[in-house]
């Protein structure tokens, strides 16, 4: 499988201090063999456009300094590009062309020690969308990854296992997952259990298991209450959100 | 055995469902066996001492019949150990363990200074001159030889080896139950077992080498070594006991580990605090972490740290553990900046010049964001505006020599950006005015 090349995005400026997300973002570029940077920043328009390239390079020159990147790794954009990967806590859920992350605030994988990056599925393909993006990060962090799956409890099956409950069609994801892991020699694990609910399932996996990034797809059919936006909502843990028109 | 294939209640060892591994992991089971060997010990030493008129012997005897009471006391403290935890004592009994230890611990220092003590008068009675002299000073007790012939060397050499293997057998028996129910005090039982088997073994070594070897003083020098290792077992039951009951923290590197799992949770910004202590075999933790997040966040950052924490604690050796956690905001640095504002027909702009400045922002800063911005008409005096806000820096696109020389007094900085809403300056608001 080839790395995919992503354009990695951050947005600049929210904090007075500091530029938050840029050291998450900079281990992101390192996953992605992706050499640019690339900056949100509104620029001036009008009768004051001229002042847009001064403040192009003294943004350029600001995220060099707090990055360690060189000022020609660093671009500016006027927004977040179709299919990019926007590092940033504060998500615009109507975009579904970008690949979000949130790390709350987490400044990278491995900061806080080692740990896992775990891909939840379930009984649909969009796992294997969030596994084509977990794979480049997971041997670029030298993370294994977990496959997450909460399954109902079927009630004509009399077995206290919840692996016995997973219907047909995950089942299928989970040895395609696990194939594809072990084809990449990616470390992996399968956690199953029937959780009372699905995003307090992954989260409680995630914090037990230590869970460095939780990779989830958009539903291409849920519009509310989609279980990646909610598991967003409550997760300590940086969480990627891959938009419903992505295509990794 | 883990802590949950326990027994459950003190009468769960009854119970017709139990493998008889589980029935011999019970505390009062093995201490059972304990009073049973003591018993036999004593039977056999007390006679064998009395017929061979041996003094090793008959002493031996007495301390293995003592040795029964302790085996019926630690019952007994074990009964209370695993009474249920209640209203007024909401950690259960199981300190009371640590009284038992501090018990069984002093009466090994006891004994290994009266072993060391006999080995020395024993040692002495080899050299007379120095024995005559050392009496001058110290009131040694008597030395008391071992009493027997030929006959009977088979049978206190037989008796005592037995007792020894007993020993070491039983003893190892009851450390291993105490270890997996929790229970100090089998465990310091079994260290005193242990400590009998020794004791044996080098009365066992004085037995023979008097006919082998005709050397009976071999046994002495042995013996002290042997004494030095009881006082080193007393000692640590001591230490520990005292550590226990006064509430010590759990040991350094634990307390360490701790902190470093609690590190690497997500959510946990910084440790303000650890207080640590064992009650009977529970590790107890009180940690006061700061965060940034809201409550519905921190519900799985305390999921999370209570799981490895526990784990941590149980690989540690500790039975259970109670953890309690609070969470603390993190202490927001709170200061006063200001933004040089310059607005005309395409909007509003971080100014360059006081000159072209139309307006001030006067930003309340908490932890790097701009959590109030108060935007007001550019006054006549702008330094006495800045001043009498407590602005410490005020902020220009392109600040200048002459700009700083207009605002003495105060912090000219440099603006990265010329669009305030990329400070989360919303100028909108302004617009509409």
């Amino acid at each position: 499988m080839d790395k995919p090349t992503l354009k990695v995005c951050v947005d600049y400026f929210r904090n007075i201090d500091r530029v938050p997300n840029l050291a998450f973002a900079r281990t992101l570029m390192v996953c992605f063999d992706s050499p640019t940077l690339y900056v949100r920043a509104l620029a001036p328009a009008g009768a004051n456009a001229h002042l847009a390239g001064e403040q192009v390079e003294r943004v350029r020159a600001d995220v060099a300094t707090l990055t360690g990147l060189s000022i020609d790794q660093v671009q500016i954009l006027d927004d977040f590009p179709s299919g990019c990967i926007a590092v940033d806590n504060f998500p615009i859920c109507s975009r579904h062309d970008v690949t979000w992350v949130v790390p709350m605030d987490e400044r990278g994988l491995t900061v806080r020690g080692i740990g896992n990056i775990m891909v939840p599925f379930g009984n649909g393909v969009s796992a294997l969308k969030a596994f084509a993006l977990a794979a480049p990060i997971a041997r670029a962090s030298s993370l294994p990854l977990v496959f997450y799956h909460t399954t109902w409890r079927n009630s004509r099956i009399d077995s206290a296992n919840p692996v016995d409950h997973i219907c047909a069609d995950a089942r299928l994801i989970q040895s395609q997952l696990e194939a594809a892991a072990s084809k990449l020699n990616i470390a992996s694990s399968t956690v199953v259990e029937c959780a009372d609910d699905v995003a307090d399932g992954i989260l409680h996996t995630a914090m037990s298991q230590s869970t460095r990034l939780i990779i989830m797809p958009q539903s291409q059919m849920v519009e509310v209450g989609d279980y990646c936006y909610r598991v967003k909502d409550k997760s300590p843990v940086p969480v990627m959100v891959i938009g419903r028109e992505v295509t990794p | 055995m883990t802590a949950a294939q326990k027994p459950k209640s003190q009468d769960a060892i009854l119970s017709p469902s139990l493998s008889l591994k589980q029935r011999l992991y019970s505390p009062y089971v093995a201490m059972w066996l304990v009073v049973l060997m003591y018993c036999i010990k004593t039977v056999t030493k007390l006679g064998a001492g009395y017929v061979t008129n041996s003094p090793v012997f008959i002493s031996d005897g007495y301390h293995n019949l003592a040795d029964i009471l302790q085996a019926l006391a630690v019952m007994v403290v074990v009964y209370l150990a695993r009474r249920p935890a209640n209203a007024e004592y909401p950690l259960g009994k199981s300190n009371i363990e640590f009284f038992s230890s501090l018990a069984i611990g002093l009466s090994l220092l006891v004994l290994g200074l009266q072993f060391a003590l006999q080995s020395l008068v024993g040692l002495l009675h080899y050299l007379p001159a120095a024995d005559l002299a050392v009496r001058g000073y110290l009131p040694l007790p008597e030395h008391k030889p071992l009493l027997s012939d030929a006959s009977t060397y088979p049978w206190l050499i037989g008796i005592m080896a037995i007792s020894g293997a007993l020993s070491w057998v039983v003893s190892r028996y009851q450390i291993a139950v105490g270890r997996a129910t929790g229970h100090t005090s089998l465990v310091a039982d079994g260290e005193e077992t242990a400590s009998d088997g020794r004791i044996e073994l080098i009365a066992l070594v004085g037995i023979i080498s008097q006919p082998l070897f005709g050397a009976p003083w071999l046994e002495y020098p042995l013996a002290l070594v042997v004494a030095t290792m009881v006082l080193h077992t007393g000692q640590e039951l001591v230490r520990q006991a005292f550590r226990a009951l006064l509430q010590h923290s759990l040991p350094e590197a634990l307390e360490d580990q701790i902190r470093a799992t609690a590190n690497e949770v997500p959510g946990v910004s910084a440790i303000e605090s650890l207080k640590s202590f064992q009650v009977g075999q529970v590790a107890v933790c009180l940690l006061t972490l700061r965060t940034t997040l809201g409550a519905e966040k921190l519900a799985f950052v305390r999921y999370g740290l209570e799981h490895k924490l526990r784990g941590l604690l149980e690989k540690s050796g500790y039975a259970s553990s109670e953890i309690h956690l609070k969470f603390v905001g993190s202490p927001l640095k709170r200061y006063r900046i200001a933004y040089a504002l310059r607005q005309d027909s395409d909007g509003l702009y971080v100014a360059g010049t006081t000159g072209e400045t139309t307006h001030i922002a006067i930003c309340d800063v908490e932890d790097g964001h701009i959590a109030r911005a108060r935007i007001e008409l550019k006054p006549k005096d702008m330094q006495a505006l800045l001043k009498e806000k407590l602005v410490g820096r005020v902020f220009f696109f392109g600040a200048g020599a002459e700009v700083a020389a207009s605002l003495p007094d105060i912090i000219v900085a440099e603006s990265t950006v010329v669009m305030p809403a990329l400070l989360g300056i919303d100028a909108a608001s302004l617009q509409d005015r």
